[in-house]
């Protein structure tokens, strides 16, 4: 359930229509993001599902290749004049046997967080770090330590996604005969 | 103490700033009453900085700072809250100046905030040791400028962070030398004395002292119209009349409104609601309704691990619709909420602030017992009096 929209004042009200906006334009312009938004419009939270590749760790301890990773991102209303903690903000969802050295069930380490970090900040860090494009390799800055560690041993096959998020502009070349 | 001993104190911070400005206040004459906060304990590295002895190392500031008060001046009454302040209920902090000797950005957004809300007059101290300066705020009275009136988008970008790597915030030492802290805590003192003696009548201001150039500057701070806080008046704070133990959340709704509607009303704390919990190993999910960081562990009842909450379990206002019966009957205090914590209950446009409990302080007496306050619980002990008696603080 989100918050009534009857406490927000206008500044962040804005920017909630703001990161909507530049949200959907980035999905739309994505073959590896599906972005829905909350309830009401502009919405305070955003579910971001990512068609690309991450880790998981089975039952038997050995690590595998999952397809897609789920995460949800939400604004408090006060994002904008406190210094909201990560752990409010970003909610790891699926898998839930994530293995990753940022993240620990349903906490996920990001990069950096400050009063203007946008929505597109969000998923631009969120997918560099489930795809291993960005990782911790020391266990002292780490949720997962022992993901840490196989994620030394194992450099050679990072990041498991390359694919930049969003959709490389196709330009269309045209030849033009006569002089140059 | 005298009749004419009518002032009262708050305290917050212990440190570079508060060590030194702990004498001053135990000897002003007209102070009656003063309360200490601080969650930290004095190291080794703090001799360098702060006004403490090698006896002092490893002890509370709080306690370490009541007993240095309690030789200069015996009958003064002390609460003594061992806690950061941002845990502490805010009716607690009620004085006639709050003085806040702080190291952290956030912690002062706090305290600026909590002033503005209780109508205090408050005044921030703060050093740069590096360039041997000193800095002291006075935010003399509500309406008037606020810490965040001179903030700008780098001053909130610069708020300090708890991330989930990181274990608990680490606030970079200011390496102050002591001079400095000894230098801002008299500048702090003396403008405290001003305040009193004005009773709140002059306007906001700042001086900055320059140490290395021999420079002093004052200015006086104006309100600023774009200030984030949008509303620079005070709350109209009502009693609760009951104590957190006592009174539910259909209480808390309903007060106020005789037949004891409270469908569609909202209820807002300090911090967000915790509204689900969530296993960490088999994901399993628990409806809860407490306050983000007023329980203990909770382990999942179907495989022990532990169960946490996330960014979508959190709500920042508890709607009376969104409750359960049984959880409407849930106390204040299985909530998570204590005496002295104030609330807003949205009531249609009207915003109506209460304090819970029925006596809005701890009782303080003169007989030289002092309240202790360790991990939110209040615990009386017995302190020196003219030498006489176990120092247990």
């Amino acid at each position: 359930m989100e918050t009534p929209r009857a406490t927000l004042d206008p500044v962040f009200q804005s920017f909630l229509e703001r990161q909507h906006v530049d949200g959907m334009a980035l999905a739309a312009a994505s073959d590896i993001l599906e972005l829905q938004a909350g309830d009401a419009y502009p919405s305070m939270r955003y579910q971001a599902h990512f068609k690309a590749r991450t880790l998981v760790q089975r039952h038997d301890g050995s690590v595998a290749l999952a397809e897609h990773f789920t995460v949800a991102l939400c604004f408090p209303p006060d994002y904008r004049r406190r210094a909201v903690q990560p752990p409010e903000v970003i909610m790891w969802l699926e898998p839930h046997a994530v293995f990753h050295p940022n993240i620990r069930w349903p906490f996920l380490c990001p990069g950096h967080l400050t009063t203007q970090t946008t929505l597109v900040d969000l998923l631009y860090q969120v997918y560099e770090i489930g795809t291993f494009q960005r990782v911790t390799m020391h266990e002292r800055d780490a949720l997962n330590g022992n993901a840490c560690a196989w994620a030394r041993q194992h450099t050679h096959l990072l990041p498991l996604d390359r694919r930049p998020l969003k959709r490389a502009v196709r330009l269309q070349a045209s030849v033009t005969e006569g002089k140059a | 103490m005298t009749p004419l001993c009518t002032h009262s104190l708050t305290l917050v911070g212990a440190g570079n700033i508060g060590s030194h400005l702990v004498p001053h206040l135990g000897r002003l004459p007209k102070l009656r009453r003063l309360t200490l906060i601080d969650s930290d304990i004095y190291q080794s590295s703090n001799l360098v900085g702060q006004d403490i002895g090698r006896s002092d190392i490893g002890r509370r500031k709080v306690s370490v700072q009541a007993r240095r008060l309690r030789r200069i001046r015996p009958g003064l009454e002390l609460e003594v809250i061992f806690a950061r302040v941002e845990t502490v209920p805010l009716g607690r902090l009620r004085s006639d100046v709050i003085l806040g000797c702080l190291d952290s950005r956030v912690t002062r957004q706090w305290l600026n905030e909590a002033a503005l809300h209780l109508g205090l007059p408050w005044i921030d101290a703060g050093v740069n040791g590096a360039a041997l300066q000193a800095r002291v705020s006075v935010f003399a009275k509500p309406g008037d400028a606020c810490l965040e009136c001179g903030w700008n988008q780098a001053d909130y970008d610069a708020l300090e962070r708890r991330y989930p790597c990181a274990g608990d915030l680490v606030v970079a030492a200011t390496h102050a030398p002591s001079s400095l802290g000894a230098v801002a805590a008299a500048m702090q003192a003396t403008a405290c004395v001003a305040l009193l003696e004005n009773g709140g009548a002059g306007c906001s201001y700042q001086v900055f002292l320059d140490l290395r150039a021999h420079a002093y500057f004052k200015t006086n701070l104006q309100r600023n119209p774009e200030c984030r806080l949008v509303d620079h008046q005070p709350w109209r704070i009502a009693s609760a009349c009951g104590p957190a133990t006592e009174l539910t959340l259909a209480d808390l709704f309903a007060l106020g409104d005789d037949d004891g509607v409270c469908v569609g009303r909202v209820l807002r704390a300090d911090r967000p609601f915790v509204r689900q919990l969530r296993c960490t190993t088999c994901a399993r999910m628990r409806e809860t309704v407490h306050l983000q960081d007023t329980r203990r562990a909770v382990s999942c009842r179907h495989c022990g691990s532990a169960m946490v909450a996330g960014a979508l379990d959190l709500e920042a206002e508890l709607a009376a619709a969104s409750l359960e019966p049984r959880q409407l009957a849930r106390t204040l205090r299985q909530v998570g909420l204590r005496d002295g914590d104030v609330v807003a209950v949205q009531v249609g446009h009207d915003m109506r602030y209460l304090e819970i409990g029925s006596d809005p302080r701890p009782v303080v007496g003169p007989d030289h017992k002092a309240a202790v306050v360790i991990d939110g619980e209040v615990r009386e002990q017995r302190l020196v009096t003219d030498g006489v008696g176990s120092e247990s603080l």
